[in-house]
């Protein structure tokens, strides 16, 4: 990310824009924040935005006239190079997969402190996306039940071993050691098990259309 | 029971048809042989038979004794003996009354050889002499004895047949098929005695005789080699052979007349029943260590009690009466069926699991019919009481003594079930409320051991739909309920009886009442939980909202605490929504989240994978959110104080409980500290936390760094089982 880059925040509360803003700012010096208070208002400034006019999106999930993950859904599709960072505070893991699942590439947690926020979008940033030992348990039943190993989307073994380390509570450099691999290599298998859960989610909600009949 | 029928139509069609119509066939000849032989009878119009006598239906209609017979070209008549006129033709005492038996028939059928016979008998006081005219005997003129006996035997022979159908390449059913077959030829070959014509033929007595021992000893080798390998194989096969094989000479030596008489096929029947009676001991000794087989024993040694011992019984009584050739032939026969069908049912191992109940039930039976006959017999002869009042002493005796005493024995010997109703649903009830699913498992199969005391109870992968029997009661499976999974328990009563039905109602029933009791506790639970849930929810989301809010305003002094406050309200929000979480999770999530911390702050972690092997445990909520927060404190007051480089963590599971220790490598704590003083407001809430869970918590300084070390015990005992996936 360089210093004239542009990022979206879709945050209802005042003084959350505020924290969100400070955090953004001591992550990425010099970063500018487009900040929209509702689904309405964030729609209408993508609506007018060109392809490369962001690079990252923080997107808070109890918006006033809706849910943050249908914003989420729209930018992975018609912004697949933007990164989606969930906001929330929420932390139970059924709220955020359902994020991760419309396309965002990791999530932030309101009640965590300023450092932790920083450091949490330095690490996104860097494709080292954080992954709580909860939600690598649920992408590991996600795929172990939703899909066939046969299928394009189906994970690796590897990928597979990164994700039971990770739900055993070990973080990505960790699982690297443990592995004896690079740290970018595990978090190039991390950034992969995301887009695959997008991919397969999606599928999956064309499949739902086409035996409801709508698709 | 459906799954018995499809078993059995299965059985059936394996069986193969021709198995079937073959003992079809041979009991249709065998039934068409006995009636045309006995059809060869001669009679004449108006005789018939009681005891031994022949009667004569005189011109008034009443009966009258035949004296004597004459053909009406003969000069002198035939007089008519008591010896003539005889039910048991092997009641004959010696050779010779035999041969002279025979003669006599002879001459008796050459009485009846003409179209008439002159009857003298005793009318009103006065001989007469009636002209009646000789007939073959009809069907309808058959005696009960031969259709009694004709149908003991045919049903012998069926039941034999359809088991040996069932199972044909096993030795022992082929054998049983033997025996039936040798009860067949001696009800089919004595049925022309047994339809008692006034005469038959002596070449038709000797043949029969002669055929009927044959069958005799064809039962009897067979019913000894039915024990010598049943339950369990005694001999080899060469010695079952030859024990069969000494049936020959026993027959050999009969028609040889070399038995001392025509009673001595009695006496081998006798000999027979003494050795049956020793094989079954010897078995019943061999089974000791088999349920299946001593219930298969059960059964045949009732069989052979009930129908051996009463045929023995009723001979005995005629024989020291001297009245065994009057004996009716049928009553041996009925005694025998019912060996038979004991027997039968044993080997084809039909419903094997009841076998106890019911062997109680007819033992009992049986010793009330024989108290009543001793106490009666005894009270008429001994005591020179009047025949009714005899039979109503005896009733009441047994009414008011032994009834009661065998009420007592049923109780002891029949209901096993060491608890009472009231107590079975004390622990029906207790295990439903017990929250804590290894506690509440260990319950159930207390009780379980309580009531069948099985020698093992294994936890079942497969579901199990319902309570049922395997294996003929040697094991019971017993469905999953209240999330527990199924069992199936084996060997009951310590490997000594088998699992009946009556054992499954009682499971079913104990099941039901417990899940009515979940239902219940569950219903409530739900209500309660939806209760919990809006107050987290409005703790989270509004409380949370307001704090998160307050951040931005608040000055650097402040806002250490309001993040405490979110992480308290994160912790109680979770904590009243959930349960609790197995420790292995807990763990993953603290050390995620430590790791992270320990990451921003630049602090090294070494903290160890928890093994994937390690035992599964339930925390509860309480003691979930005690570690975490214990451990979360630790590494905030590191991050705050200890100017550490690097934490050490370890956890440890024992017998006992969780122990935990946090080390580090920065500033020692202060003497107050660990002097069991703190301050802190960090420090004293780990040490509440842990006191709530009756667990303690340590500082100890060390040459390099700190150590924490802390622990808190387990209620329930840690359960070893796999891991849910």
């Amino acid at each position: 990310m360089t210093n004239q880059d542009l990022c979206l925040l879709v945050e209802d509360q005042p003084p959350n824009q505020i924290r969100m803003t400070e955090a953004l700012k001591t992550a990425f010096e010099n970063v500018r924040v487009e900040v929209t208070g509702s689904l309405k208002e964030a729609r209408q400034w993508l609506a007018g935005a060109s392809p490369g006019a962001f690079t990252l999106a923080v997107v808070d999930l109890g918006l006033p006239d809706g849910s943050g993950v249908d914003i989420i859904a729209e930018i992975s599709t018609a912004f697949p190079q933007v990164i989606t960072v969930v906001s929330s505070i929420y932390d139970d893991d059924g709220h955020l997969f359902e994020a991760l699942s419309a396309g965002a590439r990791g999530y932030l947690l309101k009640t965590q402190e300023p450092e932790m926020i920083v450091h949490y979008l330095r690490r996104i940033e860097q494709g080292e996306p954080p992954l709580s030992p909860s939600i690598a348990l649920r992408l590991l039943s996600h795929f172990r039940t939703h899909l066939r190993p046969s299928s394009e989307v189906a994970l690796t073994g590897r990928e597979t071993e990164t994700l039971a380390l990770l739900a055993r509570g070990l973080t990505i450099a960790e699982v690297a050691r443990h592995l004896m691999l690079s740290p970018p290599t595990v978090a190039g298998y991390v950034k992969t098990i995301y887009q695959k859960l997008n991919i397969s989610s999606r599928a999956e909600a064309t499949l739902q259309a086409v035996k409801r009949g709508l698709a | 029971m459906t799954n018995h029928i499809v078993n059995l139509v299965k059985r059936l069609d394996g069986a193969g048809t021709w198995k079937y119509a073959l003992i079809l066939t041979i009991a249709g000849l065998a039934i068409v042989f006995s009636i045309l032989a006995a059809l060869q009878g001669k009679t004449f119009d108006g005789a018939y038979r009681q005891g031994d006598r022949l009667y004569v239906t005189g011109p008034d209609g009443a009966p009258a004794v035949v004296l004597a017979l004459r053909r009406p070209d003969q000069a002198v008549p035939f007089r008519l003996e008591r010896s003539d006129i005889v039910a048991q033709v092997d009641g004959a005492e010696t050779y010779a009354a035999f041969d002279r038996y025979i003669q006599r028939q002879g001459q008796l059928v050459e009485t009846l050889s003409g179209r008439s016979v002159r009857v003298t008998s005793v009318v009103a006081g006065t001989s007469v002499e009636l002209e009646k005219a000789v007939t073959g005997l009809k069907l309808s003129g058959f005696s009960y004895s031969f259709w009694v006996s004709l149908l003991v035997g045919v049903t012998a022979f069926l039941i034999g047949g359809w088991v040996w159908a069932l199972k044909p390449g096993d030795v022992t059913t082929r054998t049983l098929a033997v025996n039936g077959f040798g009860m067949l030829l001696a009800a089919a070959s004595s049925g022309p005695l047994y339809a008692w014509p006034v005469a038959l033929s002596p070449q038709m007595i000797v043949a029969s005789t002669a055929l009927n021992h044959l069958a005799t000893v064809i039962f009897g080798m067979t019913l000894i080699g039915l024990f010598l390998q049943f339950p369990q194989r005694l001999v080899s096969r060469r010695q079952f052979w030859l024990c069969m094989a000494t049936g020959i000479p026993v027959f050999v030596l009969d028609q040889l007349r070399l038995l001392g008489g025509p009673i001595g096929i009695l006496a081998y029947c006798f000999i027979v029943i003494a050795l049956v009676i020793i094989l079954i001991g010897v078995q019943f000794y061999l089974s000791r260590a088999s349920p299946g087989a001593r219930a298969a024993l059960i059964w045949l040694g009732l069989a052979v009690m009930a129908g051996g011992g009463s045929w023995g019984v009723i001979v005995m009584a005629y024989l020291v009466q001297g009245q065994f050739h009057n004996m009716p032939e049928s009553l041996t026969f009925l005694s025998f069926l019912l060996l038979y069908g004991g027997v039968a049912l044993g080997v084809a191992r039909f419903r094997l699991f009841e076998v106890g109940d019911w062997a109680f039930r007819i033992f009992f039976f049986v010793v009330a019919a024989g108290l009543f006959i001793g106490l009666d017999a005894g009270l008429v002869y001994l005591v020179g009481l009047a025949k009714p009042s005899a039979v109503a002493l005896s009733l009441l005796l047994i009414a008011f003594v032994y009834l009661p005493v065998r009420e007592k024995l049923w109780r002891h010997f029949v209901r096993v079930s060491a608890l009472n109703e009231s107590e079975r649903l004390a622990g029906a009830l207790d295990m439903a409320f017990t929250i804590e699913p290894a506690e509440r498992q260990a319950r159930w199969h207390a009780l379980l051991h309580t009531l069948f005391s099985p020698m093992s109870i294994e936890i079942l992968a497969a579901d199990v739909a319902q309570t049922r029997l395997e294996a003929e009661g040697l094991h019971m499976c017993v469905p999953g309920l209240n999330h527990m999974p199924p069992l199936r328990l084996s060997y009951p009563h310590s490997g000594r009886g088998l699992f009946s039905p009556r054992d499954t109602r009682l499971v079913d029933q104990l099941i039901r009442l417990s899940a009515e009791a979940a239902m219940g506790l569950q219903a409530y639970e739900r209500g309660a939980a939806e209760q919990r849930q809006r107050l987290a929810q409005d703790l989270h989301d509004d409380v949370g909202a307001k704090l998160v809010s307050g951040l931005t305003v608040a000055d650097d002094r402040v806002r250490p605490y309001i993040y405490g406050a979110l992480n308290d309200i994160r912790e109680i929000a979770t904590a009243l929504v959930t349960e609790g979480a197995p420790l292995d999770r807990v763990l993953a999530d603290i050390r995620h989240e430590t790791a992270r911390r320990l990451d921003v702050a630049g602090i090294e972690l070494d903290w160890p994978l928890w093994p994937e092997e390690a035992p599964y445990l339930l925390l509860s909520a309480r003691q979930k959110k005690g570690l975490t927060s214990t451990v979360r404190e630790l590494v905030t007051n590191i991050i705050k104080h200890a100017r550490a480089t690097q934490v050490t963590v370890r956890i440890a599971l024992d017998a006992s409980g969780v122990t935990g220790e946090v080390g580090n490598n920065g500033q020692a704590f202060p003497e107050a500290v660990t002097d069991g003083i703190w301050n802190g407001h960090g420090l004293k809430n780990i040490s509440d936390r842990l006191g709530q869970l009756n667990g303690e918590v340590r500082f100890r300084n060390r040459a390099e760094g700190v150590v924490t070390t802390f622990r808190f015990p387990l209620q329930s005992p840690v359960l070893t089982m796999e891991k849910p996936r």
